[in-house]
């Protein structure tokens, strides 16, 4: 008896001692948790009574063509801010390859709606200056959940701002056809996450947070980050 | 026994021409694409906003190596033939020859006769004339030969070997009385080339060329004169006595990894009728960057003067291009700096090789 009450407090100190550095963690990236649970709360209800059932009506309306093309369209815009962010990356082959699917896709691709760059072997990145930031060594800084806007970091926030200074749609001059281009490019993304979103599980406001924070990590090294060996599982 | 040599005839009659054949290549690039123009500087051949589709130089030749029977040399062909995909005015023909010509090569250099490029080309306009279509580009205008061409018949032609990284070519015109299809010359036309290129440095090749025509009189439609914004091909005089032309080249080539840098410099002077016609130079850079699965994002920049008339013109290009295998699609725009945009050319072009 006495020899299983030992195991067992052994067992929690060694548990306490497990749990200690992810709570310490928890804290050193999400220092602002309960302002972020009550954004992420009011996002959540937006999306789930607004944002959700338009996107999911969306994708039943739409042929899958359609739909294609409405995603190549916007993927060929946003090579745009990739390639200003590859080149203040340095990345010059990366900005190339976008210069030339941008280019390609925009004539032999009818406008973006066809990504004829990709079967053309040219790769596509995704860049923003969130991420430039991060290349150049600027700290992601605290978790923040903003209103709207949805996951991000302080630096990620921060880049927003350029990110919609450079974004083609806003040079649209007609406010009508832009809205409507800010409009279908947000259901658009939205339907993109339908499926991805299968897999939440458990709190659904420490998965996203995760998620997102191991996302930009992992973009920011463009997949190459040490963390990702697996000998350090 | 009989019916081994028999058999061993029959099989050397079918080998020999199969071994004849062997030492002969067929080879050839297609180019086809589609044009936004605007007037090219050819009054009433183009307006604004013409598109077209374009062929951009489609060729297909035939090239190999002889055994002479001698030690360390052995002699060479090659005959290549522009084909055309389109109906355009200028290129109403089905086929035009390119090159054709016939040499020796060995220890001791490359000798070579027929029709072939001139060295003031291939060292000096060649490498900055990045783009797939390059007949917009400034550096066409100085070229030597009886109808001022890149490729000049009649010639022949001296390479050495490379020494050191230095090498030296030397060519001659040599067009007598009536053997040329050529009326544009009545006799005596004469010409040289003399040219080196140096790449004993590593990633860069530095070239120099210089060469002179004497045409004789020239009784037809002559090259003389810019149009709109374009330096291009008209007519100043029905008949010019004693016209001659020089030019002179310089050029340079570094690469760094992914990246090709790229420059010249060219001037030239023309006289007939006694008289100094035309005296003009200009100056290119060119940069292409080619990322490893074979995008490429090229462009260049020109400066062209005109002294004696007072003409300075600008053009840039930009151009990508993406090479899959043996096949590239291409984009390309080239801008010439004239208030009518006269030349102005966007092309999306696609080519095949083989």
């Amino acid at each position: 008896m006495k020899a299983k009450l030992r195991s067992l407090l052994v067992a929690g100190a060694v548990s306490i001692m497990l749990c200690q550095p992810s709570v310490a963690a928890d804290v050193e990236v999400d220092p602002w948790e309960g302002f972020n649970r009550t954004m992420f709360s009011f996002n959540d209800g937006l999306d789930t009574y607004a944002l959700k059932p338009v996107s999911q009506g969306y994708k039943a309306i739409m042929p899958d063509i359609a739909e294609t093309g409405v995603s190549n369209f916007f993927g060929n815009l946003a090579d745009v801010g990739t390639l200003l962010n590859n080149l203040l990356q340095g990345k010059f082959s990366n900005a190339t390859q976008d210069f030339a699917r941008i280019a390609f896709n925009s004539t032999f691709g009818l406008a973006g709606l066809i990504d004829v760059a990709t079967p053309m072997g040219i790769d596509k990145h995704d860049e923003d200056f969130g991420q430039t930031f991060g290349y150049w060594g600027v700290d992601s800084g605290p978790y923040l959940v903003l209103p709207f806007f949805g996951p991000t970091t302080v630096r990620d926030g921060i880049g927003r701002v350029p990110d919609y200074l450079v974004d083609p749609v806003r040079q649209l001059d007609d406010n009508g056809a832009r809205n409507a281009m800010y409009a279908t490019r947000i259901i658009n993304d939205r339907a993109e996450l339908l499926e991805a979103e299968k897999l939440i599980s458990g709190d659904k406001y420490t998965f996203v947070r995760d998620a997102y924070l191991q996302k930009r990590a992992f973009s920011i090294v463009d997949g190459d980050g040490e963390n990702y060996d697996e000998s350090n599982f | 026994m009989k019916k081994s040599l028999i058999a061993l005839a029959v099989a050397g009659a079918m080998t020999a021409p199969m071994i004849a054949q062997a030492d002969a290549t067929l080879y050839g690039s297609f180019r086809m694409g589609v044009a936004e123009t605007s007037n090219n500087g050819t009054p009433g051949s183009k307006t604004d906003g013409d598109i077209d589709v374009v062929d951009t130089s489609s060729r297909m030749g035939i090239k190999g190596d002889v055994d002479l029977g001698l030690d360390g040399t052995k002699g060479f062909f090659q005959w290549e033939a522009q084909v055309y995909g389109t109906d355009d005015a200028d290129q109403g023909q089905s086929l035009g020859n390119r090159l054709m010509l016939i040499g020796a090569k060995g220890d001791w250099g490359t000798a070579q006769i027929g029709k072939m490029y001139h060295p003031h080309y291939l060292l000096i306009e060649a490498p900055t004339n990045v783009f797939h279509p390059g007949s917009s580009d400034f550096g066409e205008r100085f070229n030597l030969g009886n109808t001022f061409h890149k490729r000049q018949q009649n010639t022949v032609a001296y390479i050495s070997p490379s020494m050191n990284g230095l090498t030296f070519i030397a060519g001659a015109v040599i067009m007598g009385d009536s053997d040329d299809n050529d009326s544009s010359f009545d006799d005596g036309v004469d010409g040289y080339n003399v040219a080196a290129t140096y790449n004993g440095v590593q990633n860069l090749t530095l070239s120099a060329s210089y060469g002179d025509v004497d045409a004789g009189d020239v009784s037809t439609a002559a090259v003389i004169g810019v149009v709109g914004g374009v330096p291009t091909v008209t007519t100043a005089a029905s008949t010019q006595t004693d016209f001659s032309k020089d030019v002179t080249g310089l050029s340079a080539k570094y690469t760094m990894d992914a990246l090709e840098l790229m420059a010249k410099y060219e001037e030239s002077e023309t006289d007939f009728n006694g008289a100094n016609q035309l005296d003009e130079n200009v100056w290119e850079l060119a940069a292409r960057y080619t990322t490893a699965n074979g995008t490429a994002v090229y462009g260049r920049y020109a400066d062209y003067e005109e002294k004696n008339a007072s003409t300075d013109l600008e053009q840039w290009g930009l151009g990508v291009s993406q090479k899959m295998g043996n096949g590239i699609v291409y984009l390309e725009h080239v801008n010439n700096d004239s208030d009518d945009d006269a030349g102005d050319r966007t092309v999306a072009g696609y080519r095949l090789d083989f």
